[in-house]
This record gives structure tokens, sequence and C-alpha cells, in this order.
């Protein structure tokens, strides 16, 4: 690395993935670099001969740990404005109810209070 | 002649595979429900139907293929539909995420859960991926009785895309399914309009296609039907 490169936190994650191509480079590899979002970048070979065996490279290069779900509420002001005038939606908070039964352990459930059914679902 | 339905599930809340039977009977008379076995069962629900209900079975409706057509039209290669759309019911504390924002409904409040598989194709240093989308809708009565709906959440989950991938889909989904949510709220006024001129006292949701005679399964996650009581 040349004394004017930046190094540790200055070095970003594109500076990272060239540094990693120009290794290969130098080893005769002619890998790619494509980035596959804002926080990450993955330096490839498909196809590479190690040692007379066909071999794959791949180098990733990221700042985050990804989350494979994710959900949210929609915030519109359509949304906004129809949550304002519900009157009535389904629902099974009230209603008569009562839980009981006996576990394996032989502890009673709980027992709700009951309570008046106030609409529909 | 109205008709008393009752429903067992699999699981507490009234979630999961649900056996169902329904039994009309003469006004002022009693309806009898005998069941050789309940075992397994987690809970369970008893409605009196009305002789003026209506009901509308989802799952028919949410497979048109007008919003076929537009749930493809939100979503782009690499990722593809998979399935047909499941129209369930889930209770909101069952929502993912639904902690973030807890006071928005009742525990118990249900929503309508549009919902569908999808494959996500990757370059080769990636597996594939294999996820579903899923939208909630709240179905609701306002002061004057009139039917409406809106969408209230949306939520994305996949399995696969490692080891580089997962990002990237992330990304994609993160953009994509919230953009869908205008699209599918126009489906929903698009249907709504042909209850405009009418006013209705009760709004409920019954699990599978709100069968009024008979015996019979469904999984309520993956299908229920709107009933209404014109007024």
């Amino acid at each position: 690395m040349a004394d004017t490169e930046p190094t540790g936190k200055a070095m970003t994650l594109d500076g990272i993935a060239k540094m990693i191509q120009e290794c290969l480079a130098k080893a005769g590899i002619d890998a790619e670099v494509t980035r596959l979002s804002p926080h990450e970048v993955l330096v490839h070979k498909q196809q590479v001969e190690v040692q007379g065996k066909q071999a794959k490279i791949a180098a990733f290069v990221t700042t985050r740990e990804v989350m494979p779900t994710n959900a949210k509420a929609v915030t519109s002001a359509i949304s906004q404005a129809r949550h304002a005038i519900v009157s009535q939606k389904p629902s099974l908070g009230a209603r008569s109810a009562a839980a009981f039964g006996r576990a394996v352990t032989g502890a009673a459930f709980e027992t709700a209070a009951p309570t008046e059914r106030q609409d529909g679902g | 002649m109205p008709v008393l339905s009752q429903y067992w599930f699999d699981l507490p809340d009234f979630r999961g595979n649900t056996e169902f039977l329904s039994q009309p009977h003469p006004a002022g008379g009693w309806a009898w429900i005998n069941w050789a076995d309940t075992g397994g069962k987690r809970s369970t629900l008893v409605w009196e139907r009305e002789d003026r209900e209506l009901v509308v079975d989802l799952v028919p409706l949410a497979n048109a293929p007008d919003v076929l057509a537009a749930v493809d039209g939100m979503i782009h290669d690499p990722v593809s539909r998979t399935s047909g759309i499941r129209a369930g019911w889930i209770p909101w504390k069952y929502v993912p995420f639904h902690e973030t924002d807890p006071g928005r409904h009742g525990d118990l409040d249900l929503l309508v859960h549009l919902a569908f598989d999808i494959h996500v194709h990757t370059p080769w240093y990636c597996s594939d991926a294999d996820g579903n989308i899923n939208y909630y809708v709240v179905a609701y009565l306002d002061g004057s009785g009139h039917l409406g709906a809106y969408v209230d959440w949306w939520s994305w989950h996949f399995d696969g895309g490692g080891p580089f991938c997962t990002g990237a889909i992330a990304d994609g989904l993160n953009t994509a399914v919230p953009g869908g949510v205008p699209a599918l709220q126009a489906i929903l006024d698009s249907r709504l309009a042909l209850f405009s001129g009418r006013v209705f006292d009760l709004l409920y949701l019954l699990p599978g296609s709100g069968d009024r005679s008979g015996v019979g399964s469904v999984n309520v996650n993956d299908h229920c039907s709107l009933a209404v009581l014109p007024r």
C-alpha cells in the first residue's frame, strides 16, 4: 500500500475492494468488483484454476448485519385518515370468554374474567 | 333460519388449522352440536348468525386476475411470485413487529392477512432465496355504517440468499413491499365501491368461506371471509 492511501477508519468499502482486486491481479486473477448494496461490496471470480483444480473466489466486505425479516406500519395520509374514522372493526378482544383446562403438571390455566361482547369477529 | 357456527382452532387465540360445524336451527329453538373429539384444540369460537348476514369470501377475491396482475406489477425480477394470495385473519398481537407500535390496535383485533410466497434468483456466488410478502388490512365500519378497509401494515421474510446477497434482497424488499401499498389500496377501494351505497349494522370475520351448514376444516391463517349485517 502506498503511503498516500487511506488506512483504517478512513478506508471506504470500494477502497478495500480495490485493494483486494489488485492483490488478486498480482496473482494473475482477474476478479470483478460488484457493489451489492450501499453497505456491501463483493470481489469475485467464478472460474479460476488453482493447482490444477477449478476454484471460485469471493471476498465480501460489509458494514452491516442483515435481518431476513422486516415489518412496518403504513403511514400514508390515507391510512391515517381512515384509521381516524373507524367506528367498528372485527375483534375478538371484547367477548364473553373463559379459559380453562389442566396442564400436564396439574396446574390449572388462568381463567379470564367474562366480559360483554361488543362487536363482531 | 339462523345458524349456529362453532369453530375449533389448533392454536390459542383462534389461529391455525380450524375445524368448524354450522347448524341451522329454528328461531327460539336449540341448535345441537355434538362433536366426538375436540382433543388437541386450543381455542374455540361460537357465533349465532342472522338470516340477513352477507358473506364475502376473501380468497377468490384476492386471486381475481386483475388483483394478481397488480400484485405481480409490484415485484420485479429477480423476485417472482410462487403462490396464490392467501387471505386469512391474524390477531394484532401476532403481526410481526407489532410491539413497535403496541397501542395501534387491541391485542385480539383481527386484521385481514394477505400473503404470498416469493422466490429470489441470485448470482452464482449466493444461494437463491425463498420467502413471503405480507400485507395487513383493517376492515371497518365508519360511524355511518359504511364499509371501509385500509392497508395498515406490511412485512416480508426470506430464507437463503447467503452468504453475500441477503443485504441486496432486503434492500429490494424494503423498497418493493411498502411501494406496493398504494396499488393494493387502489384495488381495495375499487372493490369497496361495490358496497358504497349500502349501510351495515355489524362487521365481523368468519373462518374459511363462511359456510352456513355442515362440517369442514380450514387454516384460518390463510382463508377467511368478511361478513356484514345490512341495516
